[in-house]
């Protein structure tokens, strides 16, 4: 099958400092391919340069066979990018149901789909049926009327998930989804992103330091080290790779 | 029991809108002039706000856009160009627009920040100085005698010669610009304005094209400031360069916090209560600069919201137990609404 995303020889520095240094992967449809290394190996830096946040000084970034390596952002979602934040990032002073409006109308401007009459100030009946049922479905549906500044660290995370649904992504850009998150509400957000993966068969990449999250959802991994790749494969094949044990899995493993 | 409360920003609305219809029969001239004059700033203020607190954009030099759009309708009266006073009117709009379009088109795409607000604030006082050399324009003396417009529509004419005639000339045309500006924030656009206003980055994530979006209301907000321009001139008699100076240009940022950003009428109130508190203070020779300084700076200490910001957390700390559903919310949920 071809691939839905294909990265060749992507280098970003800033300023003196190298963060990735030739990146060459491949992510394949309706995979869930999982990137995993230390702190500051590259992994959101790498995120930023896919999703268009920060320009990349080398390479080649293909989606679903265009280059996509010098679109704008904003035209990288219209085609299908999704993603949530290594630290969640809502709008605070919309309420909750406004946060996924605001998506889903963004996405219906991009479609040039006439939502409701023009001069009609509240959101059309579909737009807000789209938008509840996203919040509902997160869990938030007490919290919709609730502006997001109030809301927890973990509901922020469900709202930034209904935000990226609202755009109907076809590739989700997960990173660390469960960083500083309890125990049980990992859990949740495992479970959360399987079931998005089996209701709307996305591909998702994401980033994350629980390894039972990773060997839970990943199909593939790819350990980075220092913005170099150490190792790809599947869970099976990272946990048999000598080097990735020594670098970084060391302690991990063992309660894996 | 139901929220009543929430009646008491359209009750204070209409109340202070009646009564500012009403004040040419009671009022003597000189508070007339003064109202009219609050008028055209509250709608210059709003469009700026629309800016700020809408868009995230901070203007410095929005007087450049009033002061096209009076000098437009200020040559148009005074030399007697065959253009009637409503369509001069819709002229200063659309030179507003096209000026703000074009500065924005270059200026939103390299600047923002402080950036931005320095090169608007060079690019007003530019205007000030080329208006400065131009003959036609009266230099800096401006254009003085500027007639009042007689309007013809055909089978009546409406004489807008008489100071009473021509304030309501304002009032309607100063309600109809803030109700399509209320009705544009509170809008599909107003929304998406807002979500940058909040956090422009995370707004490109989903999907919005915040250039374009930025430049939509940067075109508005310079339409509508010309158009007040347009107003003030005929109101006024005169427009000097001064019109351009950057004073005139921090006089919406000052109704606006004032009046309270965070709400939409907040500069509007933030610019009658200006002018009142301007007027009361005109007889205090030599020191009254001082005192509207002090009133100010205590007004903006004790209420960091402004004037509505502290109006509104006093009417929701007094009918807190009441905190049901608004009427005017956007979004309902189970048929209530938010
Ligand atoms: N805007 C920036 N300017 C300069 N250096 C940066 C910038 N952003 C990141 N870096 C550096 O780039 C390196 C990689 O950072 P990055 O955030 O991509 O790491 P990471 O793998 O996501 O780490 P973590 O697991 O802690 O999230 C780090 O050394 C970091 O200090
Ligand atoms: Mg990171």
């Amino acid at each position: 099958m071809k691939p839905v995303l294909e990265v060749t020889n992507l280098h970003k520095s800033y300023a003196a400092l190298k963060v990735l240094k030739g990146l060459n992967f491949n992510v394949a449809e309706k995979e869930t391919f999982a990137i995993i290394g230390p702190n500051g190996a590259g992994k959101t830096t790498l995120f930023k340069v896919l999703t268009g946040e920060v320009p990349c000084n080398v390479g080649q970034i293909k989606f679903r066979g265009t280059d996509i390596t010098h679109q704008q952002a904003f035209r990288r979602v219209h085609s299908g990018f999704g993603r949530t934040f290594q630290v969640a990032r809502v709008f605070p002073s919309l309420t909750v149901a406004e946060n996924v409006i605001v998506a889903v109308e963004a996405r219906l401007r991009a479609e040039n789909v006439r939502s409701g009459k023009w001069y009609h100030w509240r959101p059309a009946a579909e737009v807000r049926d789209e938008a509840l049922h996203l919040v509902a479905d997160l869990g938030l549906a007490n919290e919709a009327e609730r502006e997001a500044r109030y809301l927890s660290h973990g509901d922020k995370k469900r709202l930034e998930f209904a935000i990226m649904l609202g755009g109907r992504p076809s590739i989700l850009m997960l990173d660390e989804p469960t960083a500083g998150m309890s125990p049980t509400e990992r859990v949740a957000i495992t479970d959360l992103i399987r079931r998005i993966k089996s209701e709307r068969g996305v591909t998702v990449l994401m980033t994350e330091h629980d390894m039972d999250v990773i060997f839970n959802l990943s199909d593939r991994l790819m350990v980075m080290n220092y913005g170099e790749i150490l190792a790809v494969g599947s869970p099976k094949e990272v946990r048999a790779n000598k080097t990735v044990r020594d670098v970084y899995l060391g302690q991990e493993m063992a309660h894996a | 029991m139901a929220d009543r409360s929430v009646y008491f920003w359209p009750a204070a609305g209409v109340i202070a809108l009646i009564a500012t219809a009403l004040a040419p029969l009671f009022a003597n001239d000189s508070v007339t002039f003064i109202l009219g004059l609050a008028m055209i700033e509250a709608v210059f203020a709003l469009s700026w706000n629309l800016l700020f607190n809408y868009t995230g954009i901070a203007s410095f030099g929005h007087a450049a856009f009033f002061t096209l759009g009076a000098y437009f309708v200020a040559c148009a009266q005074r030399y007697g160009w065959d253009v009637t006073f409503p369509l001069q009117l819709l002229v200063a709009f659309a030179l507003g627009g096209g000026a703000a379009f074009a500065i924005g088109a270059v200026a939103l795409k390299r600047a923002s920040g402080i950036h931005l607000a320095i090169l608007t604030l060079a690019i007003a006082e530019v205007v000030r100085m080329v208006i400065g050399y131009i003959d036609y324009v009266g230099r800096d003396d401006g254009l003085g005698g500027i007639p009042r417009p007689v309007v013809n529509l055909g089978l009546a004419t409406l004489d807008l010669r008489s100071s009473s005639a021509y304030y309501w000339c304002i009032l309607v045309v100063c309600v109809a610009l803030a109700l399509g500006l209320w009705w544009l924030v509170r809008s599909r656009y107003g929304r998406a304005l807002r979500s940058i206003a909040e956090d422009a980055e995370r707004a490109t994530f989903v999907g919005m094209d915040i250039y374009k979006l930025r430049l939509f209301s940067f075109t508005i907000s310079g339409a509508v400031a010309a158009i007040c321009g347009g107003l003030s001139a005929p109101w006024v008699q005169i427009v000097t360069p001064d019109l351009s100076h950057w004073l005139h240009s921090a006089q919406p940022m000052l109704n606006t916090l004032l009046g309270g950003s965070a709400m939409f009428w907040g500069p509007a109130v933030g610019a009658f209560a200006y002018s009142l508190i301007n007027y009361s203070t005109r007889t205090l020779d030599g020191v009254s600069e001082i005192v509207v300084g002090g009133i100010l700076l205590t007004i903006i200490l004790i209420a960091p919201t402004g004037i509505t910001g502290a109006l509104e957390s006093l009417r929701r700390k007094i009918f807190q137990k009441w905190r049901a559903a608004s009427p005017w919310a956007q979004v309902r949920v189970k048929g209530e609404q938010i």
